[in-house]
């Protein structure tokens, strides 16, 4: 009789209530954690996203102040009638790859935006006219440290 | 009668051990609910500044990839929020930015113009900030060759006699799409020269700086970068 009053009385037995409260605040925890993670992946992402469209932009304003360099040198040369040698010295002084054309010259060079790519420019400059852009373009810097193999054991 | 008293007692110190493990528990748990609600509250702020981020990215990026085609402050600004504006010297825009004069956030627009004999080179800075906090930032530029601004002259003055100022806009707007920069390549070395003589010399001089890089700096209080050169 008393052992039956016993476990009657005992109901919800001393413990599992904060069992359950421990086990409820772990999994709150947990969500709460794992949401703050995903904001604050997302906004690291938007920062990053950001700061790369500031670089792109930085590195394009330098490709289009040379490219105006380059054009206003093509102008001159083009106004003293002395297109080839007044051309090729004037972007000798920039950082430029120049090569002859058959109708002018051709102008290449390239702009870093960060450690991984740069904007490639091949500018066509003619002797009787303007410039025509051939190719304005972002390049990736191949990553030498995605060539190279994990260093594993080759069963011999 | 003894075994029913103790039986009692014990279910009395029982009852009692469990309220005051309640009661514990339950100061535990509203200490640590209060923790927990603070960093679902963080991440929630955190989310939102991420969104309105974004979405300022995404505008800044639209509006300078429209400037840098066509070096036209008045065209990227339509291009990006439609309508027709006067000045976008100061644009209002609500959190999804879209252009409204109760929105939070402030977009400061500074533009710049080079002048050079074989063309214009532009540059325009874009500030969002809100509450006086700077959102983002990005600086982004556009040369245009004489030839083409010659080729947006002659097209606007032969339609802005007969048209209203909204119909000179729209078409230098169609002109400056049709010829990109590679269009240069078309036009004679005699209308290069003729441009920079007269083209380029007519445009205010005031609201033209020097051809020094200096200039980058200068904030423009008018709206020179809609108005085609004339």
């Amino acid at each position: 009789m008393n052992k039956k009053n016993e476990t009657r009385s005992s109901g919800l037995g001393v413990g599992y209530v904060s069992v359950m409260i421990i086990f409820v605040i772990i999994c709150l925890t947990i969500f709460a954690v794992f949401s703050f993670r995903a904001a604050n992946s997302n906004d690291v992402f938007n920062e990053r996203s950001g700061e790369y469209l500031r670089q792109y932009y930085a590195a394009d304003i330098e490709a289009k102040e040379i490219l105006a360099k380059l054009d206003e040198a093509a102008f001159n040369a083009r106004s003293s009638d002395t297109f080839d040698s007044g051309f090729s010295s004037a972007a000798a002084d920039m950082e430029v790859e120049l090569s002859k054309t058959p109708v002018g010259y051709l102008a290449e060079y390239t702009v870093e935006i960060n450690d991984r790519q740069y904007i490639s420019v091949a500018v066509s400059f003619y002797s009787d006219r303007g410039c025509e852009i051939n190719r304005w373009q972002n390049v990736s810097i191949p990553n030498d440290a995605s060539d190279q193999h994990i260093n594993v054991w080759q069963g011999n | 009668m003894i075994t029913l008293k103790s039986s009692k007692s014990h279910v009395h110190r029982s009852i009692n051990v469990f309220f005051i493990e309640i009661i514990i528990a339950l100061l535990f748990f509203s200490v640590s609910g209060a923790v927990i609600l603070k960093i679902f509250a963080a991440a929630d702020h955190r989310s939102r500044k991420s969104a309105s981020l974004e979405k300022v990215i995404l505008t800044a990026q639209s509006i300078s990839e429209v400037y840098s085609a066509t070096g036209d402050l008045k065209k990227s600004m339509e291009t990006v929020f439609g309508g027709n504006y006067n000045t976008y010297d100061t644009i209002l825009l609500n959190s999804d930015c879209e252009l409204d004069d109760s929105g939070g956030i402030t977009l400061v627009t500074a533009q710049s113009r080079t002048e050079l004999r074989s063309g214009v080179i532009s540059r325009l800075t874009l500030v969002f900030s809100s509450e006086k906090t700077e959102l983002y930032s990005v600086s982004c530029a556009a040369y245009i060759p004489s030839g083409e601004i010659k080729a947006q002259n002659e097209n606007v003055s032969g339609t802005s006699s007969d048209t209203s100022s909204e119909g000179v806009s729209a078409t230098s707007s169609e002109n400056i799409s049709d010829t990109s920069s590679e269009g240069a390549s078309e036009t004679s070395s005699e209308n290069v020269s003729d441009t920079s003589s007269e083209g380029v010399s007519e445009t205010s001089s005031e609201n033209i700086s020097d051809t020094s890089s200096e200039s980058f700096s200068q904030t423009s209080s008018d709206n020179r970068g809609g108005e085609p050169l004339e």
